[in-house]
């Protein structure tokens, strides 16, 4: 009988909290994003999942058939003072089998300098290319395309220095970037450090973005350049300069159909002391959203790896149901035509959102 | 040489008619319509989005920058509808349109809101605004708030022109009064029948026009309904004697037709916004065109 009776309060306790719905008067403005802490000091708070299950016919994939929380982060998002903003993205990844805290991005913008000029401080995903400033768990696919992992490492293009944006006051859209940043080495493993290439130290880059719009559709370009150390510039004094485009195009059509296609292009001069090597690669994506929940994807990748004569390319085929504007499942299935060669990959994606996560212009 | 100069002083007129034109940009059609009702020659009005485009999902673009950057005024939804014009203002850089600043019209102070969650809210609730529901200009006795918003933002932007405003307002508000009691007219019939929408978009309109929604398509905001689910809505339309479904023209037809072909009742397309179907150029019209559809797909089931 007292069981009852407990689980009869518990019950009615449970009930208290059901979800009522009224009516009611809208007496100030809905704050936009950074000031929607329900408690007035408080900033916007998230998190972020991305897990996913890997099925291979790789045999040497220890990645594979297995469940993998590849990263949980959390955003703290607010304002400092009027115009000034910080944003700061903690991430628990997966490496291998440890998973490392790291901070993911930690910036500050300042988002009026003078005239249309402004300023980013921070630990940045760098506004190079189209995809790069886009965090992982935003993206179309659950992996990085190729060409982004072997020209600046697994995180892609993450650096600690200042950017500054200037849009030009023009009746299409302008934007100039120029960033100098210092990258610090960033190797979870000694052998991590022989088989991957990563930018180091004093590095500057520049983006010339403009976009066209046409009709209900519009047309992104972008040219960049990065000027850069080599990973082993202690020992051989290797400089890097990689140059890139990004071509992005998007369509809109009645019943919330949407079509995508962007393709970022990238070479990139080594010169040693003696010596000087070249490497290309890209990336040609192609998303058709059919409707609110369901699209499909294509995407093609080809790039040379930093072991000379090594390339990888592979296709994969994208679908993404959307549960609602922050969660999706996504499958993924790619092959692998070298490197590993003859490889097929089937990935099964969960990427959920609790909170007011946002990004600014993607 | 004498014939330039009429043509001089004509390019000078027009030219100094257009300087003194605000320019004004909006979220939705529906914003943008009310907007040249109030400001007519003196406003210069740009929408970001289209009337088809579902309004809770529109991409942000780098044009819709360009414009932002040049606006004197936004006038924006509000209630977490229209978030994703937050993060371009910010990519403006323009301080005339941020939050609180005299170039920043929020259309929704003012609005008495429905459905205003009274608990702790997450996802399991489905995409649930937090405000309530942020639809409410699909209510025309709202359509007057917000032109209201709008007034005082221009007023404050150009007081010097503030009678002209106001004449505009009053003309609007008043075409307004006898429309709404035009369509109140025809809806008379349907006042207490049950309707059925595919999402909770149609709310205010229902309660202007006293007719009842009794369920929806989707079982939760923007979350798809299962095949059970389904099921059960079937039962529900045959129980409470449904007319029809609302279904608002950015969402996927084909359940809200699978279900009217089981029982028995008629589909009506709607747009919610300015532009969603050629047809409707305006917000009077938008209410015009769905006043008569309505009417049309229940003409001999109204008894």
């Amino acid at each position: 009988m007292k069981k009852f009776i407990i689980l009869f309060t518990l019950l009615i306790s449970l009930n208290i909290f059901a979800q009522e719905f009224k009516e009611e008067k809208m007496t100030q403005q809905t704050p936009p994003p950074g000031m929607r802490g329900i408690v007035p000091n408080l900033p916007d708070i998230s998190v972020i999942g991305d897990f996913h299950y890997k099925l291979s016919t790789d045999k040497e994939d220890n990645t594979k058939d297995k469940l993998v929380i590849e990263e949980i982060e959390t955003s703290f998002q607010g304002y400092l003072y009027p115009d000034i903003r910080a944003d700061v993205f903690l991430a628990m990844h997966k490496h291998d089998e440890h998973v490392e805290p790291e901070i993911c991005e930690a910036k500050v913008s300042f988002q009026k300098l003078i005239h249309n000029l402004s300023l980013e401080v921070g630990k940045i995903h760098v506004n190079f290319g189209k995809l790069n400033k886009i965090h992982q768990h935003h993206r179309n696919f659950y992996d990085q395309p190729l060409v982004l992992t072997n020209f600046f490492g697994e995180h892609g293009l993450v650096a600690e220095g200042v950017n500054f944006s200037y849009v030009l006051p023009l009746p299409l859209f302008l934007q100039i970037d120029l960033g100098f940043w210092n990258i610090p080495l960033h190797y979870h493993d000694e052998e991590q450090q022989h088989n991957e290439f990563s930018l180091v130290n004093k590095t500057y880059t520049n983006k010339i973005w403009m976009s066209v719009p046409i009709k209900t559709s519009e047309l992104e370009i972008g040219l960049n350049s990065l000027f850069s150390n080599g990973p082993h510039y202690q020992e051989h004094k290797d400089e890097v300069k990689i140059f890139g485009i990004d071509l992005t195009f998007r369509s809109f059509f009645t019943r919330n159909r949407k079509f995508l296609f962007t393709t970022e292009v990238y070479k990139l001069l080594r010169d040693l002391e003696d010596s000087s090597k070249e490497r290309f690669g890209y990336f040609v994506f192609t998303n058709y959203k059919f409707n609110k929940y369901d699209s499909v994807g294509l995407r093609y990748d080809d790039a040379e790896e930093v072991v000379e004569g090594l390339r990888t390319n592979s296709l994969s085929a994208i679908y993404t149901r959307s549960l609602t504007e922050t969660t999706a499942l996504r499958a993924q299935y790619t092959y692998f035509f070298d490197n590993p060669k003859g490889v097929h990959q089937l990935v099964f994606q969960l990427v959920f959102g609790i909170g007011p996560h946002s990004h600014l212009l993607e | 040489m004498k014939k330039l100069i009429p043509l001089f002083i004509c390019f000078i007129f027009i030219n100094s008619l257009y300087s003194k034109q605000l320019y004004v940009v909006t979220t939705t059609e529906d914003l943008k319509s009310i907007t040249e009702f109030i400001g007519k020659q003196k406003v210069k009005v740009e929408s970001l989005s289209y009337g088809w485009q579902d309004p809770h999902s529109v991409d942000a673009l780098p044009s819709m920058i360009v414009k932002l950057s040049k606006a004197d005024m936004l006038v924006k939804i509000g209630l977490d509808l229209d978030m994703w014009v937050d993060g371009l203002i910010l990519a403006s850089r323009n301080k005339n349109i941020t939050y609180g600043a005299v170039g920043y019209v929020d259309a929704s102070v003012g609005i008495t809101r429905l459905e205003v969650p009274t608990g702790k809210i997450d996802a399991s609730m489905g995409d649930i605004h937090i405000y309530g529901n942020p639809h409410y200009w699909l209510d025309p006795e709202n359509g007057k708030i917000i032109a209201k918003n709008i007034l005082d933002g221009l007023c404050r932007l150009f007081p010097e022109d503030k009678e002209y405003f106001e004449k505009n307002y009053k003309e609007f508000v008043d075409e307004l009064t006898k429309r709404i009691d035009y369509w109140k007219q025809r809806l008379k019939k349907y006042e207490g029948k049950n309707f059925v929408t595919y999402h909770k978009t149609f709310s205010y309109f229902a309660k202007r026009f006293n007719i009842n929604i009794v369920a929806t398509v989707e079982p939760k905001p923007g979350i798809p309904p299962s095949s059970a689910y389904l099921k059960t809505l079937v039962e529900t339309i045959k129980k409470e004697n449904v007319l029809c479904i609302l279904h608002e023209n950015f969402y996927p037809l084909k359940t809200s037709q699978s279900v009217a072909k089981q029982t028995n009742i008629k589909v009506v397309v709607l747009p919610t916004s300015v532009g969603g179907v050629k047809e409707v150029k305006d917000y009077f019209s938008l209410f015009d065109y769905i006043v008569t559809k309505i009417d049309e797909a229940n003409e001999n089931k109204n008894n």
